[in-house]
């Protein structure tokens, strides 16, 4: 099953960021994204942003990774500065906040 | 009359979420809205309002049949339209749902049209019928498990803050919506199928459409039109996080 794009733009320059390979940088975000009930297919890139922000610093710590709130806040920068908002404007929670919006 | 009641709040209810719904489309241009409101709309005050102009002033009239399958027609458009609304927001990236929802929407666009084409005499129920009520069914029934299977995960992702619990309420209410139109639907099918049509449904029968009524235009009227007091039980809305 094909990742979302918010979710290929945060593991690609995760891997760009730090020492984690390709699979490592995958996997710890799968798991971050798990924790809150997310998956990797679906989450907009709002939502990936709030993980990158509030859940995917422990995560890093515990693997050990150094700087990681910096790393966090640049992950965050790139993912907010990106041409997804498309995709995000179709999650089902991006559509209902827009049918309930007055 | 009893009956008339629920139907009678799902028509307002329908014509004003409807409505807003619309609007909101003719600015954003997004599937989704536009959806919903033919969903609303067709299924509530549009195909009640030609179904009943039909049974009130054309009733034993040649223009009976036309009004009957015409108030049909839109509400099958209004079905396929739920069904759409569910493939396109819940199961997007899934190739059975967009299966589904193309299946039920041309079977019941065929249908509904179709009946313009072969006039049903409005007493009549042949197999067509038992299909499009099956289908109906099958569309609101599956918008509503959707909905309330998406609330499930987004009522936990609001409790640690990572979703809206509003937009998440919405869910629900929208869930409870289709399945109190699901149920309803289910018995009008099978006193329907059990009486023949044009019979006076019986009492109880009334008595549970009229509630399923009441309460999909309450649940729909608080999803999409939430007043300000129950907006407030929800507190201030979580920063954006994509809900």
């Amino acid at each position: 099953m094909a990742n979302s794009p918010a979710f290929e733009l945060a593991a690609a320059e995760l891997e760009r960021l730090t020492d984690l390979d390709r699979l490592e940088s995958r996997g710890t975000l799968r798991l971050a994204l798990k924790e809150v009930l997310f998956e990797s297919r679906s989450v907009d890139v709002a939502q990936m942003t709030k993980i990158v922000e509030r859940i995917l610093p422990r995560a890093l710590a515990a693997r050990g990774v150094g700087d990681h709130d910096s790393i966090c806040e640049r992950l965050a920068i790139a993912l907010k500065s990106s041409d997804l908002s498309s995709s995000a404007a179709q999650s089902p929670d991006a559509v209902f906040d827009r049918l309930i919006r007055r | 009359m009893l009956a008339l009641f629920g139907i009678g709040c799902f028509f307002v209810v329908g014509l004003l979420v409807g409505v807003r719904l619309l609007a909101l489309w003719c600015r954003t241009r997004q599937l989704p809205e536009l959806l919903a409101a033919v969903a609303m709309l067709g299924i509530g005050p549009l195909g009640t309002c030609v179904l009943g102009t039909g049974y009130l002033l054309f009733h034993d009239t040649s223009l009976m049949p036309l009004f009957h399958a015409a108030g049909l027609a839109i509400q099958g458009v209004g079905f396929s339209a739920i069904a759409c609304f569910a493939w396109r927001v819940f199961r997007p990236n899934d190739r059975w749902a967009v299966a589904l929802a193309a299946i039920i929407s041309l079977v019941l666009l065929v249908d509904g049209f179709g009946m313009f084409v072969v006039l049903t005499p409005a007493g009549e129920f042949a197999l067509r019928n038992h299909v499009s009520m099956s289908l109906k069914i099958l569309a609101i029934g599956w918008g509503a498990f959707e909905s309330l299977l998406y609330w499930r995960v987004s009522n936990r992702r609001a409790a640690i803050g990572f979703a809206d619990p509003l937009v998440s309420a919405s869910f629900l209410m929208w869930g409870i919506g289709l399945a109190s139109g699901t149920l309803g639907l289910a018995v009008v099918y099978a006193t329907i199928a059990w009486i023949g049509p044009g019979a006076v449904l019986s009492p109880p029968s009334q008595l549970f459409i009229s509630c399923f009524g009441v309460v999909a235009a309450a649940a729909f009227y608080l999803g999409f039109l939430p007043p300000r007091a129950y907006r407030r039980r929800f507190g201030a809305r979580a920063p954006a996080a994509g809900g």
